[in-house]
């Protein structure tokens, strides 16, 4: 094997072995799990003003089919570039959510992790 | 070192085209950022990188020589490979790591989404077949049969479409990765559907002249429009002769030993392998294509200095396309020192036709070391043989470890890297 083919095929065992270990981690440890569940569920009532505070990269709620999400963790990892995603912050982006402004919905993968991010309901 | 040819120049501006058209080249405002953007520029540049290791498969006789010969042209497509599957496994852990920050589960959601989620499981298959055809490239289990790694080299195309299809579907900016993609597609289709039928040209075998043990000279006379080389390129000879016991039909690349615009082309064939065992006993008269001509080895880049040619082995072929032009015309000028570095006797293969041309070439003096007799070349023997050795332009052909050897020992002499020049029998 040629020195590149050494490199390569070292990383390549590293990197086998780094998503092995990943998954092992998330199979063996229930309770990050708890993660994907609501966080304050149901309890608390969002109003339209409190969530129109929360407008900045720093803090960013959004309201999406009356659930609120607190999205300022995320942000960062959302595919579309931030530019794009702050004005929806503090405002109901149900739409955006629906259509990601092009007529197409969001994945079932983005649906699966909403709840994690769940912080309450938008009052009516 | 070796001059930035333009082919390079243009390669370098290619890699950094799908990131500048998505605005990557500028980092986040924020730290927060910072991982998802190098998992993007990651993605984007092992794809860019890939995807140009493809385009540049193509083997276009005349484009090699923007990159200074086919032989560095591969070696650059290896590089491009070789750098393009590093930074996928480099995006994978970025795209986990941008995950990881959050929690465990969203980086094995954002690696390992629901089936349904297809643009990323595509990117998974595209590194699946990246990994299966660069197995044997990168020699993971030891060194591939030729014709084995061409054939798993196919999968490729399967890699390239798969990445495509995942960035197309994840990127902000489609037009470079359909540009690039559909260069690739072309690049493929040259190769693989048309440049069988419409580069290669057909000659006739006229004598297959033995030359020792397990070595001949096929002389081959073309069919239709001879083929134009100049001293020291090569072809990919692939034979038609029905009889043969192997290798009917496949390409090989071979070194031609005849001078530029000679009436029969030549190239001299050792068996080191069973195609090359079977062609030892081609059919005179039999079809051969050929393919080419590729290389830019014998180029100088300072046309004024006198020359070191050192052909080890099967590697004077090279010289001996040189050194026949130079007959033809009488004159070696500036003056040129052939030294045929072979193992025994038995060996020198071009020993007869160098002795028999060279007295006829002013300026032009030849060499012979045998390793039996006259043990390893060192700088003592080299000085011997050429005593201003460490003045002269040098070209070296010959096996890998013979030119490792003899540049090391150039280094050690001051021989600056843009005096020597090298070609080395790898697989091509």
């Amino acid at each position: 094997m040629t020195w590149l083919g050494r490199i390569a095929y070292t990383t390549l065992v590293a990197f086998i072995a780094s998503l092995l270990t990943l998954l092992a981690v998330h199979t063996l440890s229930p309770d990050t799990v708890a993660g994907t569940e609501p966080a304050e569920s149901g309890t608390r009532i969002i109003s339209h003003a409190s969530l129109a505070e929360h407008n900045s990269a720093q803090d960013c709620w959004m309201a999406i089919h009356g659930r609120v999400y607190d999205f300022t963790e995320y942000l960062p990892q959302h595919p579309t570039p931030i530019q794009v995603l702050l004005p929806y912050c503090g405002t109901d982006a149900t739409t955006g959510w629906d259509t990601k402004g092009y007529g197409r919905a969001h994945s079932p993968r983005a649906e699966a992790m909403l709840p994690a991010y769940e912080i309450g309901l938008l009052e009516n | 070192m070796k001059p930035v040819r333009l082919g390079e120049l243009a390669l370098a501006l290619l890699i950094l085209l799908p990131l500048l058209a998505a605005g990557l080249h500028r980092p986040p405002a924020e730290a927060a950022f910072l991982l998802p953007w190098l998992a993007r520029i990651t993605g984007v540049l092992a794809l860019t990188l890939i995807l140009l290791a493809g385009i540049l498969s193509i083997r276009l006789s005349g484009l090699d020589r923007w990159f200074g010969g086919l032989t560095r042209l591969w070696a650059i497509h290896h590089g491009l490979g070789w750098a393009g599957f590093m930074l996928v496994m480099v995006h994978v852990w970025l795209v986990a790591g941008s995950g990881l920050v959050l929690s465990v589960d969203t980086a094995v959601a954002q690696l390992f989404p629901p089936p349904g989620h297809w643009p990323v499981w595509a990117g998974w298959g595209g590194f699946l077949a990246l990994v299966v055809f660069l197995t044997p490239s990168f020699k993971f289990f030891g060194e591939p049969r030729y014709a084995r790694w061409k054939r798993l080299h196919l999968v490729s195309a399967l890699a390239l479409l798969l990445a495509v299809v995942h960035a197309l579907a994840l990127s902000s900016q489609a037009w470079p990765w359909l540009v690039l993609g559909l260069a690739a597609v072309g690049a493929f289709g040259w190769r693989k559907l048309l440049s069988p039928r419409l580069a290669r040209r057909n000659y006739r075998v006229t004598s297959v002249h033995p030359l020792g043990p397990g070595m001949v000279e096929l002389s081959l006379h073309p069919v239709g429009v001879a083929m134009k080389h100049a001293p020291g390129q090569f072809i990919y000879l692939t034979p038609r002769d029905p009889a043969l016991a192997q290798g009917r039909g496949e390409e090989h690349p071979y070194t031609i030993a005849s001078a530029p615009g000679a009436p029969e082309l030549r190239v001299g064939i050792k068996a080191l392998g069973d195609a090359t065992r079977a062609l030892q006993g081609i059919n005179p008269d039999s079809v051969v294509q050929v393919e080419g001509p590729y290389g830019d080895f014998m180029t100088p880049a300072d046309p004024q200095r006198p020359a070191l040619w050192v052909g080890g082995g099967i590697g004077i072929a090279p010289f001996v396309s040189a050194v026949r032009h130079l007959q033809e015309r009488g004159e070696a000028s500036p003056p040129v020192h052939l030294a045929y570095l072979v193992n025994n006797d038995e060996q020198a293969y071009y020993r007869e036709t160098l002795e028999r041309l060279v007295p006829g070439v002013r300026g032009l003096t030849l060499s012979l070391h045998r390793r039996d007799k006259e043990g390893l070349l060192d700088e003592a023997a080299l000085r011997a043989l050429c005593p201003d050795f460490a003045e002269r332009e040098i070209w070296i052909c010959g096996p890998p470890g013979l030119t490792r050897y003899l540049k090391s020992l150039l280094h050690v002499r001051g021989v600056p890297g843009s005096r020597i020049h090298s070609e080395a029998f790898n697989l091509l």
